[in-house]
């Protein structure tokens, strides 16, 4: 076979490998309508850390959005998550939360997450069927704050440290009824403060 | 004036030559009636020789005797030519050839023969600046190159007092099947046209010498009686049949066979026994010698005037000391193993006659010592030697001689008896397990700073104690077990490049945002490897030790590459390559399975079969690929390697011969687990498009084609103009592996193996004289490009999200990940220019060990490559000091980049060697950073007997450790250099005995890592460390 005629073999061979990359079925990508978002119990420790079940739950808008995008930022541009935190419905905020969980853990993370699954169940806005599981995973999603990230603190924007969510984590699990994990109690400090403590 | 200097010149020239004529003896071959004679000064003469060599424990096939300092040669030389000539030894043949003063200084001091070989080919050659790894005896311009370079040594020879004769090649017959350069099963006579094509043109060399000297005689040196028929067709110029025999301890029929169908006398240019017992396991002398003593025997009896053949002139022993550096070439030089590499059933001492029962580091006759800090050192002889010694004193052309004389006076010699003599070597002695190598570094660091780094300008002490032990055992010839331990005492912490093997960083416990911590790790496994031969399988288990990889063996779509890295997984701590690879044998023949958690570095655990087989002119192979799961990124240490998604590959390729050309067609199936997986595909938009970014964005789905890839390529590996031209096709998600092999030449720029894309590649070497040019040029392009930046946005108002477009990345370990991204495949039209000039055949300008091998007076390369880069690419992961791994949120932009480099090795000045490299380039940073990078540098080594200096400058360039390029961390300068002395001439890759001092200095600007003063921005710094180390190898 001379060399030219194999040169054009060659390139047949690739002109037929292109044509296998045709067409295919694509959907365009849409804004997402937050007000169109509803929550459901996906799983037992949706919004849980260590769980990531949110990431496979059909519900939620922002398994394709970069936990970057939600969760880090500059003073003068916040991560989107506090956008949606300020405005968007609670099932969109929640969703927006506990996604950057998964990526990011950490207590800001894990006890917006939990604020916001406890609006849904305060809010009602599941059905009635669907409420003792929202309670139980809002004391949960705020009991994980407690276990595994017992020492952070919300921050301003210079990164100063403001206020625990410990001692509002464990505010919340009264208030939903719930019990807090071992060890964990309210004190009140020199300035008349009540305060989470760990014994 | 000019009269005088002339007569004096003619009168000096006419006193040397008549010199060199008296001192030549007279070599004449004579055949009657009772077979063939050579005589020297007219008195018959039996070689009674020996392949003699010259190498310290620890160096390997690159070490040279004549290139060392002449003090050494001259200790060497008055130490054994007279044991060779006690032993009564007359003739010596040298694969190293000697320079012809030491031929003559070797004969006038000693009266020791030395015989002239050239290899005609035997290993492949460069020619015209293209190396040829196969010769082809066919082709003309390559036997008129192979002519022309032999015409070169004859002439600068034939002169020379103590040439015996000439020898022409050295087996070449097996190279015409075997595919490496070492010892293999033989083959037989397999190719009788490529056989007369080789055996003419030893018959046209042989006829080349006739032109030029017709004093000597000129033997054929081939490999047992293959092709006999052949050779007596093309005998014209050949004196002697020079054969390598192995057949045990008696040849048969050959010496009548040679006689019938050639007619001319017989050397044995090699024959002899390996000196270990693979039944027993031990070293066994006296087998050794009672092989020799049998095969001396028949020599005897079929030389002239016997009544036999009469046409056995002799013979050359293989050989004079053992070689440590066979099994493994490059490493375990300085053990001695017992692993057998080859199976001959004549030898016997075996259960199964398929067992490798032939250990090719044990033939001498004398054991290897240990050297001297010059490496001189003094061969033990073995039983062989002694009983030699008097075999060689029975005069086998003595008036009246007789086969029944000769045998008696055999039957006298009783090997056994000369066992005493020899004590043995430190090696037979050994325990089958045992300590075979020991390190210790101590080292002494000082470094400090200036203000404006993060170091500070105080001066910081510390100092750095370690050791590696490697324990083998060997309680069989068919195990060999090597566990390498390190042992670390203190680690210095103030050096300027902290990470390095004995200070790794940990991982455990750490979170986001820690600062990189390291851990002591007082005790831990450095290397460890198993090599065992079962009658049906080889297996070779490694971990942390190189291995090559199936590319040669059918392997198109490289998911076996090689895997070579030592220096950067030492710097990493990485555990890789770890695994095992069973080869089938017998009637497995052509199997072969790999399994293992890190087969290369960044594979995921995984199985890997792969069956060959040749029918004819074609080779089919199929491989198959099943990863368990996915890497642990802690086991990774490096971002240069990224765990990659589970998959599962498949491939069929078809290799067939075309004449001088090879064709290799392949399919590839792989990841089917990613069917259906979704990704995010971005076009430019004809309008405002997504969230007014220009550009339009679609889901998709990966469906079953994209799973799928071809490859085609042509080779025409040699000629003046070698080429080759590839294509291939690889779908979304159809990943390959990375290519490690070699096409003709030392090219850089290769096919990515990732999936996504169409290429083609083509280059050609071109050979003018010792200069090689040679074009290559690259187009890629990936079927669905990469996804620029779109931020997202959020509307309170009509409370809709747009959801923001990232750079893809594969990394599992990031949200959202998808099935496959653009990176090394991202669309190129690359061109490479490689000229290299190398006037020395025989060494590889491109080989990774070259500072120890190249010997040529001078060679260069020069290697200029240009990417166009008309788009970006996707997301490249990095590692944070803690270890954690992400994906950069975007890439630098399409820019061109461009490389060139110069490498110089000069070995002209003996006993001087010099390597040195120059090297510009523009390149981009592998994390988000759009500044652009020009860089410059160069760096020198210099070998001078035993001292080593070496040195690199760098300038504008990034620091040493992968992550300075992901973060684009650079230093306006930086400077190493390292001035060492130690017993032995510096060996690349060897561990040696060195003691030395070297020294780091760079400046820091605003890009630098480390650099700490952001109140001025515009204000450099400095660093600087100075280290004494003393590298102590037992």
């Amino acid at each position: 076979m001379s060399h030219s005629r194999m040169f054009r073999h060659l390139l047949l061979v690739a002109a037929a490998s292109l044509t296998a990359c045709g067409s295919r079925d694509r959907e365009p990508v849409q804004a997402i309508d937050l007000n169109a978002v509803a929550f459901h119990v996906f799983s037992p420790d949706l919004g849980v850390h260590p769980s990531t079940s949110v990431l496979r739950d059909p519900n939620n808008p922002f398994t394709n959005v970069p936990i970057d995008e939600l969760n880090n930022g500059t003073p003068e541009a916040p991560g989107d998550k506090w956008q949606i935190d300020l405005a968007a419905p609670a099932p969109a905020a929640f969703y927006a939360w506990a996604t950057a969980l998964t990526g990011a853990p950490g207590g800001e993370n894990q006890y917006y997450t939990a604020t916001k699954l406890q609006k849904i169940y305060t809010d009602g806005l599941v059905t009635t069927d669907e409420l003792e599981s929202v309670r139980e995973l809002a004391i949960a999603a705020f009991s994980a704050q407690l276990v595994h990230f017992p020492q952070d603190y919300n921050r301003d924007a210079q990164g100063n440290p403001q206020w625990d969510y410990a001692t509002g984590s464990l505010k919340a699990i009264r208030e939903l009824g719930g019990v807090a994990p071992a060890g964990w109690v309210l004190v009140v400090d020199a300035d008349g403060q009540e305060r989470a403590v760990n014994f | 004036v000019k009269r005088l200097i002339f007569l004096v010149v003619l009168s000096l020239a006419w006193l040397v030559t008549a010199r060199l004529q008296a001192k030549s003896p007279s070599i004449t071959l004579e055949q009657d009636a009772g077979g063939a004679l050579l005589r020297v000064d007219g008195k018959p003469f039996m070689i009674k020789g020996v392949v003699w060599g010259y190498g310290p424990i620890g160096t390997n096939y690159s070490y040279s005797l004549w290139k060392q300092p002449r003090a050494l040669i001259l200790r060497v030389l008055d130490q054994q030519m007279p044991l060779l000539k006690a032993g009564g030894f007359n003739a010596i043949r040298v694969f190293d050839m000697p320079p012809p003063e030491w031929i003559q200084y070797i004969y006038e001091k000693y009266g020791i023969f030395t015989t002239v070989n050239d290899m005609l080919g035997r290993y492949g050659m460069t020619m015209n600046g293209v190396w040829i790894a196969h010769t082809d005896y066919a082709d003309p311009e390559q036997r008129r190159f192979l002519l022309g370079e032999f015409e070169k040594m004859v002439l600068r020879y034939r002169s020379t007092p103590g040439v015996l004769m000439w020898l022409l090649g050295n087996e070449n017959n097996y190279g015409l099947s075997w595919t490496g350069a070492g010892a293999e099963n033989f083959p037989g006579e397999k190719d009788p046209e490529r056989a007369a094509h080789l055996y003419s043109l030893m018959s046209e060399a042989a006829q080349l010498v006739k032109r030029h000297d017709r004093t000597r005689p000129v033997a054929l040196v081939n490999g047992d009686l293959n092709y006999l028929d052949v050779i007596a067709k093309h005998k014209t110029g050949l004196d002697i049949f020079g054969t390598n025999q192995y057949r045990g301890r008696s040849v048969g029929a050959m010496y009548r066979d040679v006689k019938q169908k050639v007619g001319i006398p017989v050397l044995f240019t090699e024959f002899g026994a390996d000196c270990f017992n693979n039944r027993t396991g031990k070293e066994d002398s006296l087998n050794q010698a009672r092989f020799l003593h049998a095969q001396w025997r028949e020599i005897y009896e079929e030389s002239h005037g016997k009544g036999g053949a009469g046409t056995a002139l002799g013979g050359f022993v293989f050989e004079w000391t053992d070689t440590w550096w066979k099994v493994g070439l490059s490493y375990g030089l300085s053990d001695h193993d017992t692993l057998g590499t080859w199976s001959h059933p004549p030898y016997y001492d075996y259960e199964d006659p398929s067992e490798n029962n032939m250990q090719e580091e044990w033939w001498g006759i004398t054991a290897l010592t240990p050297s001297d800090s010059s490496g001189f050192y003094k061969p033990e002889p073995r039983t062989a030697f002694y009983m030699l010694r008097d075999i060689f004193g029975i005069d086998p052309y003595a008036q009246g001689t007789t086969v029944a004389g000769i045998r008696r006076a055999f039957a006298a010699i009783r090997p056994d008896e000369y066992q005493g003599a020899y004590l043995g070597s430190e090696a037979a002695q050994r325990p089958a397990l045992r300590v075979s190598n020991l390190l210790l570094k101590l080292e002494m660091t000082a470094s400090r700073g200036t203000n404006s780094t993060a170091r500070g300008g105080d001066l910081r002490l510390d100092h750095t104690e370690a050791a590696l032990v490697d324990f083998t055992l060997e309680p069989s010839s068919k195990l060999h077990a090597r566990l390498s331990l390190s042992f670390v005492g203190n680690v210095a912490q103030n050096r300027l490049d902290p990470i390095f093997y004995e200070n790794p960083t940990t991982y455990e416990g750490s979170v986001l945002g820690d600062a990189r911590r390291t851990r002591h790790v007082p005790a831990d496994i450095y290397q460890a490897e198993v090599k065992a031969q079962h009658r049906w399988f080889n297996l070779h288990g490694f971990y942390r030790v190189g291995h090559e990889g199936w590319d040669y063996e059918g392997d198109l779509f490289h998911l076996y590459p090689q895997a070579f890295y030592q220096e950067a997984v030492d710097i990493y701590r990485a555990p890789a390559p770890f695994g095992a690879v069973v080869s089938g044998r017998r009637a497995f023949e052509g199997f072969k399975l790999a399994l293992g958690p890190q087969l290369y570095w960044g594979a995921n655990p995984a199985v890997i079969g792969k069956y060959s087989r040749k029918l004819g002119p074609v080779t089919i192979t199929a491989i198959h690929q099943e990863d368990l799961a996915e890497a642990s990124s802690s086991a990774l240490g490096s971002s240069a390697v990224t765990p990659e998604p589970v998959s599962r590959k498949s491939m069929l390729g078809v290799s067939a011969a075309l004449g001088e050309a090879q064709l290799d067609v392949g399919g590839l199936f792989a990841a089917p687990q990613r069917v259906g997986d979704e990704y995010t595909r971005t076009e430019p938009s004809s309008g405002a498009g997504y969230g007014g970014s220009g550009y339009d964005v679609f889901r998709e789905k990966v469906q079953w084609q994209d799973t799928l890839g071809a490859k085609v390529k042509l080779l025409v590996p040699t000629g003046r103009a070698a080429f080759y031209v590839q294509s291939a096709f690889k779908g979304l998600v159809a990943d390959a592996g990375p290519d490690t092999s070699s096409t003709i030449t030392g090219w850089s720029l290769k096919e990515s193996g990732r999936g996504n894309q169409v290429n083609g590649l083509a280059g050609v070497a071109i050979g003018l004289g010792d200069l090689q040019i040679a074009p290559n040029v690259l187009y890629q392009r990936p079927l669905v490009g990469p996804n620029p930046r779109i931020d997202g946005v959020y509307d309170p108002v009509t409370q809709t999200y747009l959801t923001p477009v990232r750079a893809r990345t594969t990394y599992s370990g990031v949200t959202p990940h998808e099935p496959f991204a653009v990176l090394d495949n991202r669309e190129t039209a690359a061109g490479e220019l490689l000229v290299t000039y190398d006037p020395t055949p025989a060494t590889q300008f491109y080989q990774w060990d070259r500072f120890n091998r190249e010997d040529a007076p001078f060679a260069a390369n020069v290697d200029f490559v240009y990417r166009h880069q008309p788009t970006s690419r996707d997301s490249e992961v990095g590692v944070l000091d803690n270890g954690q791994r992400f994906a950069f949120g975007a890439a630098p932009p399409a820019h061109d980049t461009w490389d060139v480099t110069l490498n110089v090795a000069a070995a002209a000045f003996a006993p001087v060697r010099l390597f040195g490299s120059v090297f510009a380039g523009q390149n981009q940073a592998l994390g988000d950073d759009p500044r652009l990078v020009t860089r410059y540098g160069g760096s020198l080594r210099i070998g001078v007997y035993d001292f080593l200096l070496a040195t690199r400058l760098h300038l504008n360039d990034w620091g040493p450790y992968d992550y300075f390029r992901d973060y684009n961390l650079t230093y306006p300068l930086q400077w190493y250099g390292d001035a060492s002395w130690g017993f032995l001439p510096a060996l690349v890759g060897t561990s040696q005995t060195r003691f030395g001092v070297r020294g780091q200095y760079r400046r820091l600007d605003r890009y630098s890592d480390g650099w700490a003063n952001k109140l001025m921005p515009g204000r450099s710094g400095s660093e600087f460390e100075i280290t004494t180390y003393l590298h102590a190898a037992l």
